[in-house]
């Protein structure tokens, strides 16, 4: 991605005194006082030759060191330049002015902000919490906060017999659990009954793709208003990833997104090798591509299959489910594990393909267009499907814009917004395919782009194969790059390897110091890393710009005013996985 | 035991017949919490198929005597699990499903309960993360074997987990 840079948008800067640029290699941004923030975002918003309408990400990073302590990042994408634009500012008096007037998109990432952190937003509608409760007292993210809470519960094991020793050596005492109350509290800060009934969905409940909690007000049917209160599956994958090498937190970018873990992998590893300058092998990119192409058909079955289930067609999760397996199959065979491989690693990939891989997964391109056929046969003319979808949720280009939407969501609304294509990582430059776009932009033709979209991948997978029988004797992963971990082999082999091993595995990946933004295509939408690295092992701060989580955000919006049976419509045509919308 | 003599008449005990029913008959309450979910899942669907077991998944925790506990229990989504827990019907047991649900996983945060055992007692823990569906069948198996046990009088005989001495004083 391109980033915009002082001469995009000299034509303005004479309005702005505190604008400063900073021309970093890696991601130039522009500084400027918190006063002057949001004439300066209205102005490149609504300037007809910048348009930057679109909303990426808000996040705040904590120096206590540093007066003002908290600096707020914006991104934001122009439409017309095709480029990205990074703003930073101080946080006076740990206050920020919010951004919701001209991003609707900036709501729930200024909650969370202010969960994590205790930023006050001017401005802000109604500034809860994100993902704690309403009496949790402390701010997680925080430097001085610990990882692991402050445990001042006692709470023992339950499976303890009384006068026996305990199983094994554990903390009796435990970090603070909610009552009952203080959820009841945190659904009252959301929503307060105006309508006859106010109807809770979730968060354990199984329409609802795993633990989100729907409020909705109710008169008769009609949904007058909904919130949605998330953090059931909040782990604190952004804290772990402070306390942690490079590496180590590759598998918690799969537990991230368990669906498509290595689409996930592969967005986090992108960005950690553009960070220290580390170049993969060129078989390791083509089986990236390939896998992640995969991975993109696999998650797109979940979705079809659950998505059918939950309008009562039974058959189809099953069929797809027989599907899953297979690919299931073949990444077992080369990664070793089923779900959450962690198969990619920094420099390359973990193991070279196993042999007969190729072949597996040229038996499956084979067989599975008469598959996808086969579930076009059943749903896509199917009345009762036609009833459902047609018509509902329809989404405007301009809220893709405002949400700051990706994915095959924005896709689906005619907007051709696809990180394979306008930011290509490994090889998908070099692959042939093409971004299916809907036109009306309601459910069912959410339905249809993800469709086109598993054709499109098994293509891109074709290619792969075709490449990857060629690159047989390559190597898999470049070890001779300094921060690239050596294989096995190697680290028993030779004695240079072996404390080259130990080195990256005790002290980690010595980053140098820098920031940086990447992002991958998820099935779910744009999945981005803003990493800021100190020149340590570990990095200073990760955000993780979740394409689900923003995609969500439209959801009480579109609900509105349409009844009760449309929200499982709805949140099946958006595919969130909780996962990656708590983290 | 049931003793079938030449007459087609089988003898047993109310109690025999009971055990026989409910461990041939387990109905998990079907609630997805993370990754292990999807494993969950997929042990129900195509391929592993749980409904040979007599395994079917409930929409209600009322129509269900098994809580399988799939995946990452947060602070925050706990009081929720041990409500439905609560809300189940005897007799009624617990499979502690990956690592997370056993023990926090690999999240030590601020956020994550460590051990779904700290709120509801659990029966079964099956190791993995996340575990693949046939460890699932196994805790499955397992559990059946335990059901049995119970009815028969017998302690279910657990693999002994020899304790090791505290190698630091725990200073509360
Ligand atoms: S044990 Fe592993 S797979 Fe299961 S929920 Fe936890 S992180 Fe996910």
């Amino acid at each position: 991605m391109l980033w915009t840079k002082q001469d995009d948008i000299a034509f303005i800067g004479d309005n702005f005194e505190s604008l400063k640029f900073v021309d970093n290699e890696k991601l130039p941004y522009f500084e400027i006082n918190q006063n002057e923030l949001l004439p300066f975002l209205k102005e490149i918003k609504e300037n007809p030759n910048l348009q930057f309408k679109m909303f990426i990400d808000f996040t705040v990073a904590d120096y206590p060191l540093h007066k003002p302590r908290f600096q707020g990042v914006y991104f934001l994408y122009s439409l017309i330049l095709k480029k990205r634009i990074c703003i930073k500012t101080w946080a006076e008096n740990e206050r920020l002015p919010s951004l919701t007037g001209l991003w609707k998109g900036a709501k729930w990432a200024e909650r969370e902000a202010y969960d994590m952190f205790g930023i006050q937003f001017e401005g802000h509608e109604n500034l809860v919490r994100m993902f704690m409760w309403e009496s949790y007292q402390y701010y997680p993210l925080r430097k001085d906060f610990p990882i692991e809470g402050i445990k001042d519960t006692y709470l023992p094991s339950l499976n303890e017999k009384p006068g026996s020793m305990p199983s094994h050596d554990y903390e009796e005492y435990h970090t603070a659990i909610p009552t009952m109350e203080d959820l009841e509290e945190t659904e009252k800060k959301r929503i307060q009954k105006k309508a006859q009934i106010v109807l809770n969905w979730g968060p354990l409940h199984p329409g609802t793709h795993g633990t989100i909690w729907f409020l909705f007000d109710l008169e008769g049917e009609k949904v007058q208003n909904c919130d949605i209160i998330l953090g059931q599956l909040h782990r604190g994958v952004e804290k772990i990833a402070e306390n942690v090498t490079y590496t180590q937190f590759i598998p918690y970018t799969d537990r991230m997104d368990y669906i498509s873990a290595i689409c996930s992998n592969v967005a986090y590893v992108n960005a950690v090798e553009k960070l220290l300058n580390v170049e993969p092998t060129e078989k390791a990119k083509w089986i990236r591509t390939m896998l992640c192409e995969l991975q993109r058909i696999n998650s797109h079955l979940l979705w079809l299959g659950t998505y059918a289930l939950d309008l009562g067609a039974l058959t189809i999760f099953l069929y797809t489910f027989r599907e899953r397996e297979k690919i299931m199959d073949i990444i077992e065979g080369i990664a070793g594990i089923r779900l959450n491989s962690s198969y990619i690693r920094i420099g390359g990939v973990r193991l070279d393909l196993p042999e007969g891989a190729l072949d597996v997964i040229n038996h499956f391109i084979k067989d599975f267009p008469t598959k996808l056929e086969e579930y076009e046969t059943i749903l896509t003319k199917n009345r009762v499907w036609l009833k459902r979808n047609v018509g509902v949720g329809i989404i405007e280009e301009e809220d893709v814009y405002n949400y700051g939407l990706t994915g095959a969501v924005a896709r689906a609304s005619g907007v051709a917004y696809d990180i394979r294509m306008i930011q290509p990582t490994d090889k998908y430059d070099e692959v042939d395919f093409e971004i299916p776009l809907g036109t009306v932009g309601d459910s069912y033709d959410r339905y249809l782009v993800r469709m086109e979209e598993m054709r499109q991948s098994l293509n891109i997978v074709k290619q792969c194969v075709e490449k990857l029988e060629k690159l047989k004797d390559d190597k898999h992963i470049a070890t001779d790059n300094p921060y690239v971990l050596p294989t096995l082999d190697e680290t028993f082999i030779s004695i240079e390897s072996m404390v080259k091993d130990f080195n990256l595995r005790i002290y980690g990946e010595q980053a140098p110091e820098g920031e940086i933004y990447l992002s991958g295509e998820n099935p779910r939408g744009e999945l981005g890393f803003y990493i800021i690295s100190k020149g340590e092992g570990r990095p200073y701060r990760t955000r993780i710009r979740s394409g689900a989580f923003y995609n969500l955000q439209i959801f009480p919006e579109l609900i509105k005013g349409r009844t009760i049976a449309d929200a499982v419509v709805l949140l099946g045509s958006l595919d969130p996985v909780v996962g990656e919308t708590d983290r | 035991m049931a003793i079938m003599n030449n007459n087609g008449i089988i003898l047993t005990t109310a109690e025999e017949v009971l055990s026989w029913g409910r461990r041939n008959s387990l109905w998990p309450v079907s609630i997805g919490l993370a990754c292990c979910a999807i494993e969950m899942m997929h042990t129900a669907a195509s391929r592993f198929d749980t409904d040979r077991l007599g395994i079917i998944f409930r929409g209600s925790p009322r129509q269900s005597d098994v809580l399988i506990v799939a995946g990452t229990v947060v602070n925050k989504v706990a009081p929720m699990l041990k409500l439905i827990y609560d809300q189940m019907p005897d007799p009624k047991w617990v499979i502690s499903m990956g690592g997370c649900a056993s023990a926090g996983g690999p999240f030590p945060t601020y956020s994550t309960l460590q051990g779904v055992d700290r709120i509801i007692p659990v029966d079964v823990y099956v190791p993995g993360c996340p575990p693949t569906p046939q460890a699932l069948l196994w805790g499955i198996l397992e559990l059946q074997k335990k059901i049995k046990a119970k009815r028969e009088g017998k302690e279910f005989k657990e693999i002994p987990i020899k304790k090791a001495e505290p190698s630091f004083p725990i200073n509360k």
